[in-house]
């Protein structure tokens, strides 16, 4: 049974949502020069799809031809026509079709699939024993603010805001809504992903908007704007990776995208107006966390390498090898709690943290209405020049929320502590020279590694204790050679090589720096101490 | 109906903010922490240290809550019960709340901004300060001036400007509430240096070698808050600090004339400021020599040698 929250509150017409983006787009940008705006998109359009063969792309490309050729002679009223008609392209091309009947249907069998994958359930008795029983609940553990996010789904709107490493975070987000009876929500899904026509159904009818990212220009950028503005205002729940795309080195993003991060604000803003009866919107920061990610050997070559910084789609990474993604998922079925999922508090949209009666509360944590912030004498003031700082708050608390929610691996504090220890080996060198170090200079002494590793777990418990991170059970108790002994047993099991070796002879090699480096970073920004000084074990 | 404007501190600068907006026909409420002081003021309307009398429009308040009823609240207390003050506002404030507060230094023993304080203590977002060099004897005997709100909102300091402004007093924006905050901060070590050279008869080269490095202090320390290196060359900086250079009344610069002869500056919240910049310069890792050298005198360094410390300095280049 789907929830009845959210978009499955309530039957869609997709023609009065396509006709409502369009309508406010044209308004907003009404007073705007319309003519620029669109010989802008023009220009911008024909030279990325020039010599395009693809005939929806040539018949889009003709479309806005046809639109320029009327520029020069049209009225504001003209404008606003051929306005219209291009954004009504775009309003459409965005709008997803939820269907609650798929919705249902899939979050019935798609767990059980997944499940019966990680499983590694034997045909014969899936035939006798039906799939009863088979469940992910052991291998994705998901906690923290869960009744407070269900209260506040029927208090207002809610935005999901996970930290994104991986291509695996939209099943295993909507694994652990589906998993705490939270209702369905929309997110905005690359246009690439529905080529497939199979794919391309599900996620079409499972809440799924299309983003175009090719699309650069400002025109369009509004209208993906508008369309999570007006779907936050029908109080459509809402999911998108602020992070933007997925980390790529690893690091706990910190720096965040605020465009659609704004329309939450936006929406508050226009609920109080229209005097709707649930106008508020909270914002839930969760961290997904993985003790080994798939596409870690590509994500940090990109990032090391120059070109990381243009490369924004990947296309070519571990995921597009099915076997892959296969021998993957098996392999982390082995190991229990390889997902932590973790819903952070909920803030409201200018950053203040949110109780599970949905009131905001200042930093005493007393409750209060923050109308205000928007509002004098009841009337909601327009000011966008405020509004972005509010947004940037509630960036730098959403930021804070995945720094503090960070669940810890021994993956990570292993590779953390190889690399410190690597830094020591020359001091001097910037990371780059440090990973082209040769192996004579990557092998460290067990006993110095325990104690490095000792070192650090000693910090990281002070840190989770004052908690400002947190730790997976293993680290809470392990000892440093238990915590050894699990990574390098797990930094050898899913990647085309292994990150580091027991050589056997009382010394570990760290085999695959960059590889090693990815883990390392998910440790960066906090404050750990200086590593002993080397040879100082006896 | 509540007055638009409040000011909570009915000390010399507080009690004049208020006569100024009240002046001009705006109604604003002034609240002091001492009952004695609310008492003596309300019947002689005239506020102790200053020759103004507070006209119809100043309605001099009881309680905290009465002033915090205003939507704009102006706080001129002393950095030290700064925090006491918005612990006991906090309760009141709305998130509609604009506060402005008028104080020069940071928090004693944090080295925080007071605006910083505002927002670990209360719901309130919308923050400003108000600074720059308004000398209260001038403005009272009505010569022209000017002064700065700075405020990450645009409309924070557009309202504030609003109700100080008056033929006499114009009031600039600026967008960098860090900026101005750290420039008002960096008036007392240059004040005490100021009061220190004038004692030893040093002349205007010197004075201007204190001024423009000082500058570049404020300037390393504004961006290293996240604030902009440009602002402290405005009102709030160096408008401000040339008017402390030249005033040997102001009790910054006698406690600076003070510690040259050799005596106690007694001042000891200007050393109390002093040495709050010091620990923030160490956390930041910033060299603040002249800030250092005013530290240095005031744990008893003599002053010809702490001069002599700051010119044997190695060479380095202005930025």
């Amino acid at each position: 049974m789907v929830r009845k929250e959210g978009i499955a509150r309530e039957r869609i017409d997709d023609r009065e949502v396509i006709s409502a983006i369009t309508h406010r787009v044209v308004t907003r940008l009404s007073h705007d020069e319309l003519d620029i705006l669109l010989n802008e998109t023009v220009f911008m359009e024909e030279k990325r799809l020039r010599g395009t063969k693809d005939p929806e792309s040539s018949a889009y490309l003709a479309m806005l031809r046809d639109v320029r050729s009327h520029l020069a002679r049209a009225s504001q009223r003209d404008l606003e026509v051929l306005m219209r008609r291009v954004v009504e392209t775009y309003a459409a091309e965005i709008h997803g079709h939820f269907d609650a009947k798929t919705y249902a249907s899939a979050t019935r069998v798609l767990p059980k699939g997944l499940a019966l994958l990680l499983k590694r359930q034997k045909p014969w008795k899936l035939l006798t024993q039906g799939m009863r029983g088979l469940t992910l609940s052991d291998r994705i553990i998901s906690s923290g603010h869960i009744d407070t996010f269900d209260r506040l789904v029927e208090r207002g709107t809610v935005v999901l805001v996970p930290t994104h490493l991986s291509n695996l975070d939209s099943p295993v987000v909507g694994f652990a809504l589906h998993q705490n009876n939270l209702p369905p929500m929309i997110y905005g899904a690359g246009i690439n992903l529905f080529t497939n026509w199979l794919l391309s159904y599900f996620m079409d009818h499972l809440g799924a908007y299309k983003v175009d990212r090719a699309k650069q220009h400002g025109l369009y950028k509004e209208c993906l704007k508008e369309y999570s503005q007006y779907a936050l205002e029908r109080r459509w729940h809402s999911l998108f990776f602020p992070g933007g795309t997925r980390s790529r080195s690893g690091r706990v993003e910190t720096k965040l995208k605020k465009g659609l991060m704004g329309t939450g604000l936006a929406a508050y803003q226009e609920n109080l107006r229209s005097g709707r009866e649930h106008p508020r919107v909270y914002f839930v920061p969760m961290t997904i966390n993985y003790r080994l990610v798939l596409e870690a050997e590509t994500l940090v070559e990109d990032s090391l390498a120059e070109e990381g910084k243009s490369r924004y789609i990947i296309t070519d990474d571990e995921f597009s090898r099915p076997d892959k993604v296969i021998s993957f998922v098996r392999k982390m079925a082995a190991m229990d709690s390889s997902v932590e999922v973790f819903f952070g508090q909920p803030l409201d949209p200018f950053g203040n943290p949110v109780n599970a009666d949905g009131d905001s509360m200042d930093p005493q944590g007393r409750t209060f209405d923050p109308s205000g912030y928007v509002c004098r004498d009841g009337e909601v003031i327009a000011d966008s020049q405020r509004d972005r700082i509010y947004t940037n708050r509630l960036a730098g608390a959403i930021g804070q929320a995945f720094l503090k929610d960070n669940v810890v691996f021994e993956t990570h504090v292993f590779a953390a502590v190889m690399h410190r220890m690597l830094a020591q080996v020359r001091p001097g060198l910037d990371l780059y020279r440090r990973l082209l170090l040769g192996p004579e200079d990557r092998v460290f002494s067990t006993q110095e590694v325990d104690a490095e590793l000792d070192h650090v777990l000693k910090a990281l418990r002070v840190m989770r204790d004052a908690g400002t991170i947190r730790l997976n059970r293993a680290l809470t108790t392990g000892t440093a050679t238990d915590i050894r002994h699990a990574a390098i047993g797990q930094l050898g099991m899913v990647h085309s090589v292994a990150a580091v070796r027991d050589r056997g002879d009382g010394t570990i090699l760290l085999e695959e720096p960059k590889l090693a480096l990815y883990y390392a970073n998910r440790l960066e920004n906090y404050p750990l101490p200086p590593p002993l000084p080397r040879g100082g074990v006896a | 109906m509540s007055p638009h404007v409040s000011v909570l501190g009915a000390g010399p600068f507080g009690a004049t903010i208020a006569w100024i907006i009240g002046e001009h026909g705006r109604d604003v409420r002034l609240w002091s922490s001492n009952k004695t002081k609310r008492t003596r003021l309300r019947k002689t309307r005239k506020p102790p240290g200053t020759p103004i009398t507070l006209g119809d429009h100043v309605e001099v308040v009881d309680t905290i809550d009465e002033a915090m009823e205003a939507g704009l609240v102006f706080i001129a207390v002393p950095p030290a019960h700064f925090r006491s003050v918005m612990k006991v506002a906090a309760p009141l404030m709305r998130a509609e709340h604009r506060i402005i507060h008028t104080v020069k230094g940071l928090e004693p023993g944090s080295g925080k901004a007071l605006s910083t304080v505002i927002s670990e203590e209360t719901r309130c977002l919308q923050t400003g300060v108000l600074a720059g060099p308004v000398v209260p004897h001038e403005i009272w005997r009505g010569d022209a001036m000017s002064a700065v709100v700075g405020s990450q909102y645009r409309a924070v300091a557009v309202e504030a400007a609003a109700v100080l402004i008056s033929p006499k007093l114009r009031v600039y924006g600026s967008l960098d509430l860090v900026g101005v905050e750290v420039a008002g901060a960096m008036r007392t070590p240059l004040g005490l240096a100021a009061g220190m050279l004038h004692e030893m008869g040093l002349g205007r080269a010197t004075k201007a070698f204190l001024l423009t490095r000082t500058l570049a202090e404020a300037a390393q320390l504004s961006e290293s808050l996240g604030g902009n290196a440009a602002t402290v060359s405005g009102l709030a900086g160096i408008g401000d600090w040339m008017v402390t250079a030249e005033d040997m009344n102001a009790p910054v610069v006698q406690a600076g004339m003070r510690l040259a002869k050799g005596e106690d500056c007694a001042h000891p919240e200007a050393a109390a400021r002093v040495h709050t910049l010091i620990e923030l310069a160490d956390r930041r890792k910033l060299e603040l020599p002249i800030t250092r050298a005013v530290g240095a005198v005031l744990q008893g360094t003599p002053v010809q040698e702490a001069l002599a410390g700051l010119m044997s300095r190695r060479m380095s280049f202005e930025s």
